[in-house]
């Protein structure tokens, strides 16, 4: 990711995205024109291009049927829009295999989906997951749901004073025992970017399944599930460009094929009698009931226009960024960033300011037209590991520029002067 | 804290010039609430839909029995700013009085909603909630 990509224009994709131009607190009644909105809460959800939104479009006034059902020429024409989604989702994280790509309504699903159905089914009392102390709650929770109902055991891999994940530790946690290594490829709070092809490595040494929590990396990085030699990936289309509601999980075909379903309904079955059913194929047989057609094509377009502006030039874009966000914070007193150092970093800038709750920054903030996140980011584990309860996340894309960065700081200045003195 | 009345008040909002000066005010006020002791900041005193901890107790006025009299804090400043302005029109009123208030109503001249995020109106009408189901509370005891 190192060579240089040629530089994108934020200026000239932001007229791509119509909500970037609306104005915060605007109101007509009173002449009260507003703020422009800056918007740095991507690591929630990005916004959408006008390509995307037009493809919702499109599906429904063009296109719109249900899928795989009927026998006619709507229905055709919408399950190809559907599948060549599909295919655009395999070819963006790089699977061998059509089937091996399944929508679900984002990453939270997709991970209790392998929870469910794979872990159900294989994992039992004394085996062990070992996940890391950077997870988001939807890389825990369900697994601590496993726990419960087999009686697996967790593990954690700890992280270092800077916020990076500390693999000697990660060794002395792999086992026989260790049955799934499950963890992030960015961390939505310190931006932290883990080394991927290193923990999969290490952890098919012992045999375990892998999967990776993508939602916060896809929209950045490179996916490449082979290149990774991952079992399981996950990602959300909110987050990269895509409509809310869908997401897909990579999963590799043997295992797959090894699953019983998670959800039961229509779409997922061969045959039905009034006592039992036999699982339809794969990807089908994880798709229960009618699903997100329209979003789904929505995420393809999403892709598109990623792969026209281009994850390398986004990447040197975000760097550029968050380089300048940390140079100003770190002239503001009591600002502390949590995270690693810039080059292990995405374009997250996690931080706090002694002595000010992290909602009245974001506060502050958002009189300014800021949208940044306050608050435990559905990641308390992480922050009760750092040692505070909230922090405040400006997170950038490509679409934000070098003089927002500078107003968001300049903000969080102007805060730290208001808040100073009390 | 001193009790300022919805005049009081509402002339104090409207002689601020912009967002800036209102949430200046809104900070001086919560600088002059008293804080609640540690003891106080546990789990049975604390206000439920706030984003940040708020804590409420409730007591008999000493001024005038039958009076209630409110203590709340927070660990956000802009909150004990919206706690002072509350406390400010519900203290030393008896229940029945407190019943009867238009909160929302002084909220609302305030144009509090244009100055705070949603959020924190959420977090404003939890409080609210709180004080009358206390209020409330008090008047099916008595």
């Amino acid at each position: 990711m190192n060579h240089a990509a040629p530089p994108l224009d934020p200026v000239k994709l932001r007229e791509d995205f119509p909500i970037l131009s609306v104005r915060v607190g605007a109101d007509p009644a009173r002449g009260d024109e507003g703020v422009p909105l800056v918007y740095l809460d991507n690591a929630a959800t990005t916004q959408r291009p006008r390509s995307v939104i037009q493809s919702l479009v499109n599906v429904y006034e063009q296109s719109y049927s249900n899928v795989h059902r009927g026998a006619h020429w709507l229905s055709g024409l919408s399950t190809a829009g559907y599948n060549a989604a599909r295919e655009k989702v395999q070819e963006f994280v790089n699977a061998a295999h059509f089937e091996e790509i399944i929508f679900t309504r984002g990453t939270t699903e997709a991970i209790n989906l392998v929870a469910r159905s794979w872990g159900d089914r294989f994992c039992q009392a004394g085996d062990e997951i070992v996940l890391t102390e950077l997870e988001h709650h939807a890389n825990l929770v369900p697994w601590q749901q496993l726990a419960e109902r087999v009686g697996v055991k967790l593990r954690t891999i700890p992280i270092d004073d800077r916020c990076q994940l500390d693999l000697e530790q990660f060794d002395k946690l792999l086992s026989p025992r260790t049955k799934l290594v499950s963890f992030t490829a960015t961390s939505n709070v310190t931006g932290t970017i883990t080394p991927v092809v290193e923990i999969i490595a290490r952890a098919r040494r012992v045999g375990a399944v892998t999967l990776v929590d993508a939602a916060q990396s896809a929209p950045h990085l490179p996916t490449d599930v082979r290149a990774w030699g991952a079992d399981f990936v996950a990602l959300s289309g909110h987050k990269m460009l895509g409509p809310s509601g869908i997401g897909a999980l990579y999963g590799r075909r043997e295992l797959l094929a090894s699953m019983p379903p998670f959800l039961g309904g229509g779409g997922m079955i061969d045959r039905v009698w009034a006592d039992h059913f036999t699982p339809g194929d794969l990807p089908y047989r994880f798709e229960a009931g009618t699903p997100a057609i329209a979003p789904a094509v929505g995420l393809g377009a999403a892709i598109d226009y990623l792969n026209y502006v281009g994850l390398d030039a986004i990447h040197a874009h975000e760097q550029l960024l968050t380089a300048r966000a940390h140079e100003l914070l770190a002239d503001i007193p009591g600002v502390k960033i949590w995270g690693p150092p810039l080059e292990h970093k995405a374009g997250i800038v996690g931080f706090t300011l002694d002595g000010v709750h992290p909602n009245d920054i974001a506060e502050v903030l958002d009189q300014d037209g800021i949208a940044v996140r306050a608050g435990h980011h559905c990641a308390m584990p992480l922050h009760q590991r750092l040692g505070v309860e909230f922090t405040v996340r400006a997170s950038f894309y490509f679409y934000n520029t070098l003089a927002e960065v500078e107003q968001f700081a300049k903000t969080v200045a102007h805060a730290q002067r208001l808040f100073r003195k009390r | 804290m001193k009790t300022m009345t919805v005049d009081e008040l509402t002339r104090e909002f409207d002689d601020c010039a912009d967002k800036e000066e209102r949430l200046t005010l809104i900070l001086e006020l919560g600088d002059e609430l008293e804080p609640l002791g540690d003891e106080h900041k546990v789990e049975v005193n604390r206000v439920r839909g706030c984003t940040s901890n708020v804590w409420m107790i409730p007591e008999v006025s000493a001024a005038a029995p039958g009076k209630l009299r409110f203590r709340a804090d927070s660990d956000s400043q802009i909150v004990r700013g919206l706690i002072a302005i509350l406390l400010s029109l519900v203290n030393e009123r008896t229940p029945e009085e407190i019943a009867a208030l238009d909160l929302e109503g002084v909220f609302n001249r305030l144009e509090l909603a244009r100055y705070i995020s949603r959020s924190r109106s959420n977090g404003l009408s939890s409080m609210v909630q709180r004080v009358r189901d206390i209020a409330q509370h008090c008047q099916s005891a008595s």
